[in-house]
């Protein structure tokens, strides 16, 4: 998988709805402890993140949904089903195969403390390349930076920037490697809603522009409304999805959940 | 506030021990050193009251030295049978007899070889039948009656391999003898004499052998009961009236002795305290960089603590209750690890032969010294970060943890650079100063400050240094060695302080490995250039040995001359000084010196060579009269009739050795200088020296080859002994390199699980932490042995006039010395790395 990757250096395609789904989960299912202390975290679930497209995964606190995105990314190990990258089976890689896998068809997006403080912010973004060893596309990332507006911030080291642009170098970083999906765990958790919104709306561009694929789990009804898809995650299971949401919809849809939980 | 305390300290228990384990060295090293030097102290104690006589008679030194005790090389002065009889008249005597004690009577082993060659002493005794005088009861067969009968100690007797019966051969002063073993005996109270080697002749045949008929080392006397010890001493120095002869008590006696041993034993304890002040100092640096750490990592904590009401003091104490804590753990297992040390080193000297029959004690005083120096070092060193955690504000608890790049510190970059100017100018004062002591020991002490203050310095000097091996390490490996990089140059003072222990103990070695390897390269242009006969007779410990060799070797066909060496004390124009006698030839047929004024050929009797140094001291010039008195009370006058420029093979006053012995002294050879007659077939010549000197087992030839080897082999055994010490050093800084690393991966616990999350597998992660061990052994590595190169050479010119005046690089020892350093860093980041590694990358990125 690897050397289909760094062999691919295309121009980005448009997202085209025939496409295989860049991730998918089959039977997922994911159980902490044992006995009296067991918890089902995710229970047979069944999803596929569609390429080229931006995905949310909404819930309350204990959904499910920071597991989901952690099985998918292989970041958790699953307790049985199955979960896809790509046509790759993540069940029974070794530590290295995964980390390697990651590093090529994964990007990672997190609520804080995303970037190495010693970095500038363009050793921050290349540092999955130069952690693998592959070369740097650099026209790609000309364009990433471009998109994300982080042009004048390139040498800054992450304690001269704010939040916002903090945020964006990680996102940059994700997207460098040009992997087949980018998952972003509560991106703008830690932001103020105007870098907040100015971020989402830069997600939103890289999926239209670039071709991204982006899985981000949050719980903010706002944030779910830039998203092409709305998956809604309730004890363990999907139990709905929306497309084309907006924040109005999907606040309605969390709302009933809720009252429905409390019935 | 304590409970919090102690859970913090609960909870680093880990880190703690780490730092703990070189306190615990330190004090073990000093108990342990107390512990044994107190065994050996009463040891020897229980020996000299139980081989003390009531009171005893004994010839002074008419010169001050205290010729004739055990051990001691040069001949012993001897009391006359007249003065016996005397002693025998004397109110209050009991009894009294001569007795003859005397170094230099060996025992050869079935396997021919000498029982306790190099060590402790071989002393030959005269049997004393009379029973309340004796010191020594049989135990095994009978006393010698016959001249040809002996008994030897029963602790020496099963190292013999012989059976009571069986024909032995003893070397004594006039020679190898045959005699027949009858017994064993048990000397004084508590056994033997730890480890010497004691024989027991007729008295007849011990006059014979150690004295001459009619003499004896001493007069030992039994008080009759209702008189004191002190009131018969005074009435034999009434009765006697001779200033040269010492009445001294049981008492006196032992102390005096008790004193030399004490002396003796007090070179053994400075190298035992020279380990326990390395491994201290190394530790002090430790346990600095563990708390500095503790303290850092903790801000937020201790800021928490401080914004719900906790003073500025209780912050303080808390620390501190931490590091009192540590350092009575230290303290508990050092003091048991010294006493397991002590124990240790007790077998080891009893498979020398050297037996402690008083046994290791838990002495109050050991463990009294060991807390304190335990407790002060873990105090003194805990005081800066303790005194840090209580500046932390409030405010910090609620500010969000950020790596910040700290300095190197201008003010201490700026003291470093002073301290290096003036260590510079210390060891270049020492360097032009005259007086040759205060030269070496200048030098020494700016070489030691050179070495502190690139310890203060080596903040920045780590900035350079990674600034200089960053590119190599991007090569290596782009993303790790870059990360690796970036975080030792995150924090240049944390680096380098860990290096410190490194640097120090590494310098030290540097320094003392150029130093013997100059004393090596410089013995070997001396044997070059100054040594001019063929072969050399001697003993590894420069025993004396009978002149019987001596006559030998000169009546083997294509010896020239067999020029023999000896010399003692003596007072050379009212100073107390050291006399070398030459006989046997010429001194220029086997010496060769420079700048030679006068006369450097055969001396005759009432003539005297000088060093030049020695005459310039004294003001002497050739044709100078200078009055020499030796510890008989026999004086002479010599003539100055030549100097020369001394060496380390031949310096100082030397005189004729026939007129030596015409004194009275110097009854034995030291040494014997072989040269061979022009054309001579030097392969038969030398077979029949070996089989001359072959009668005393103790006696080697060496021709300059071996002569070299041997010197080398002697140094190197000194070296072995100084790596030990150092390499205890090494170990601990390992320690500490260890303690840094592990504490550095848990403060980046996030980064590395973000570094995984990424990308970075297990491996480069591992990667990333060796680098750093590799950093920061480099630098420790690189300044010492800079460090320790500038010492050894400065050290090497101060001592150019003792003897090292050949400067020696040993360029592979320092490869080898850099690469063992990289080797530890890399093997102390095993267990960090592997750590580090091993993190769950979902709990660290979640990680505060």
């Amino acid at each position: 998988m690897t050397a289909s990757f760094e062999s691919s250096n295309a121009t980005p395609e448009p997202p085209s709805a025939g496409e295989a789904p860049a991730s998918r989960a089959r039977g997922l299912t994911k159980i902490y402890g044992e006995g009296d202390t067991k918890v089902t975290a995710l229970d047979s679930v069944d999803v596929d993140i569609a390429t080229g497209h931006f995905t949310a995964v909404m819930g309350p606190s204990g959904s499910g949904k920071s597991t989901l995105m952690h099985c998918l990314a292989g970041l958790d190990s699953i307790t049985s089903g199955e979960v896809f990258l790509g046509d790759t089976a993540l069940a029974g890689l070794s530590d290295t195969a995964l980390t390697k896998l990651r590093r090529s068809q994964v990007g990672f997006v997190f609520q804080a403390f995303n970037l190495i403080p010693t970095l500038t912010a363009a050793e921050n973004i290349t540092l999955p390349q130069d952690i693998a060893g592959s070369k740097v596309d650099k026209e790609w990332l000309d364009s990433v930076v471009e998109t994300l507006d982080l042009a004048p911030r390139m040498n800054h080291k992450p304690t001269e920037l704010s939040g916002g642009q903090q945020q964006r170098v990680a996102c940059a970083r994700a997207m460098a490697a040009r992997p087949k999906v980018i998952f972003a765990d509560e991106p703008t958790g830690n932001l103020d809603s105007r870098s907040g919104a100015e971020l989402l709306g830069l997600l939103q561009k890289s999926v239209k522009d670039q071709g991204q694929t982006i899985v981000m789990v949050t719980h903010d009804p706002n944030a779910a409304s830039y998203a092409d898809r709305v998956l809604f995650l309730a004890d363990g299971k999907i139990v709905d999805e929306m497309s084309e949401p907006t924040a109005d919809r999907v606040l309605q849809r969390m709302i009933a959940f809720e009252t429905g939980r409390a019935e | 506030m304590l409970r919090a305390t102690l859970r913090t300290a609960l909870a680093h228990k880990g880190r703690l021990f780490l730092s703990a384990l070189a306190v615990i060295l330190g004090v073990a090293f000093v108990t342990g050193s107390l512990m044994l030097t107190n065994a050996l102290d009463r040891t020897f104690v229980d020996i000299i009251e139980g081989s003390a006589q009531d009171v005893q008679v004994t010839k002074e030194s008419a010169i001050g030295e205290t010729a004739g005790d055990p051990g001691d090389d040069s001949d012993p002065l001897f009391v006359s049978q007249e003065t016996v009889e005397q002693v025998q008249q004397v109110e209050g005597v009991a009894a009294a007899a001569g007795a003859i004690t005397r170094n230099g009577v060996y025992l050869i082993d079935t396997d021919g070889a000498v029982v306790g060659a190099v060590g402790p002493p071989a002393l030959g005794l005269n049997w004393e039948p009379n029973p309340e005088l004796y010191v020594s009861t049989i135990t095994d067969g009978r006393a010698p009656e016959a001249n040809n009968e002996v008994v030897v100690d029963d602790v020496t007797f099963p190292k013999l391999g012989y059976a009571i019966g069986d024909q032995i051969s003893v070397v004594t002063p006039q020679g190898q003898v045959e005699v027949e073993l009858v017994g064993t005996f048990k000397f004084g109270e508590t056994g033997g004499l730890a480890g010497a080697t004691l024989t027991s002749f007729t008295t007849e045949r011990a006059q014979e052998l150690l004295t001459a008929p009619g003499e004896w080392t001493s007069v030992d006397v039994a008080v009759a009961d209702g008189f004191t010890d002190q009131e018969v001493a005074d009435n034999i120095s009434a009765a006697l009236d001779d200033s040269s002869l010492a009445v001294k008590t049981r008492a006196e006696q032992v102390s005096d002795q008790s004193d030399a041993l004490r002396d003796g034993l007090a070179f053994f304890n400075y190298i035992m305290l020279g380990f326990a002040g390395i491994s201290l100092f190394v530790a002090a640096f430790l346990i600095y960089n563990t708390f500095t750490m503790l303290v850092a990592q903790r801000s937020q904590e201790l800021a928490l603590l401080r914004a719900i009401g906790a003073t500025r003091v209780q912050v303080l104490r808390s620390v501190l209750t931490e590091a009192l804590l540590m350092g009575l753990l230290a303290i508990v297992l050092g003091v048991a690890l010294g006493y397991l040390l002590a124990l240790g080193l007790a077998a080891l000297f009893g498979s020398f032969g050297l037996s402690l029959t008083a046994g290791i004690a838990l002495t109050p005083e050991s463990i009294i010294v060991a807390a304190i120096v335990g407790l002060v070092v873990t105090m003194l060193s805990a005081v800066v970060p303790a005194s840090r955690a209580s500046r932390i504000l409030p405010m910090e608890a609620l500010r969000a943890a950020s790596v910040t790049n700290e300095g190197y510190g201008k003010i201490r970059t700026l003291v470093g650079v002073i301290l290096l100017v003036v260590a510079i100018l210390m060891v270049f004062a020492g360097l032009g100063s005259e007086d040759g002591g205060s030269k070496a020991l200048l030098t020494a002490l700016g070489a030691l400050l050179v070495l502190i203050s690139v310890v203060v310095l080596s903040p920045i000097l780590a900035i350079a240094l990674v600034a200089v091996v960053s590119p190599l390490m991007r090569v290596l490996g782009p993303a790790t060695g870059k990360l690796a990089a970036k975080n030792a140059a995150r924090s240049p003072k944390r680096l380098a302080t860990t290096a410190s222990a490194l640097t120090i103990g590494l310098g030290l070695v540097v320094s003392v490995t150029i130093i013997t390897s100059s004393a090596k390269a410089s013995l070997d242009s001396l044997i070059d250039g100054n040594f001019r006969a063929d072969y050399i007779v001697g003993t590894l410990t420069f025993q004396p040995f009978s002149t019987d060799i001596a006559d030998g070797i000169r009546q083997i066909d294509g010896v020239e001359y067999a020029v023999s060496e000896t010399g003692g004390p003596a007072q050379i124009q009212g100073e107390e000084d050291t006399i070398t006698a030459i006989g046997g030839g010429p001194l220029d047929s086997v010496y060769s010196v420079g700048n030679v004024q006068g006369d450097f050929g055969v001396l005759e009797a009432g003539e005297a060579i000088v060093s030049s140094e020695m005459a310039d001291d004294r003001g002497w010039e050739i044709g100078s009269a200078v009055p020499v008195t030796f510890p008989s009370g026999d004086s002479l006058g010599l003539t100055v009739v030549g100097e020369f420029e001394g060496n380390a093979l031949i310096s100082g006053f030397i005189m004729d050795l026939a007129e030596y012995r015409e004194v009275g002294e110097g009854s034995q050879d030291r040494v014997l200088y072989v040269s061979l007659a022009e054309g001579a077939d030097s392969d038969a010549a030398l077979a029949q020296i070996e089989d001359v000197a072959g009668v005393n087992p103790l006696l080697e030839v060496l021709d300059q080859t071996a002569l070299k080897e041997q010197n080398a082999q002697q140094l190197d055994q000194l070296l072995f002994f100084v790596y030990a010490m150092l390499a205890l050093s090494v170990i601990i800084a390992a320690l500490g390199v260890v303690n840094t690393l592990a504490l550095s991966v848990i403060e980046r616990t996030r980064e590395i699980g973000l570094l995984r999350a990424v990308g970075a597998t297990r491996r480069q992660i591992r990667r990333i932490v060796r680098w750093e061990a590799i950093l920061v052994s480099l630098l420790g590595a690189v300044l010492g042995i800079v460090a320790g190169i500038g010492s050894g050479i400065a050290l090497q010119e101060a001592l150019a006039d003792s003897g090292i005046d050949v400067l020696d690089i040993p360029v592979t020892t320092l490869i080898v010395i850099l690469v063992l350093a990289i080797l530890i860093g890399i093997l102390a980041a095993v267990l960090p790395a592997r750590r580090a590694a091993r993190l769950n990358i979902l709990e660290s990125i979640a990680t505060e």
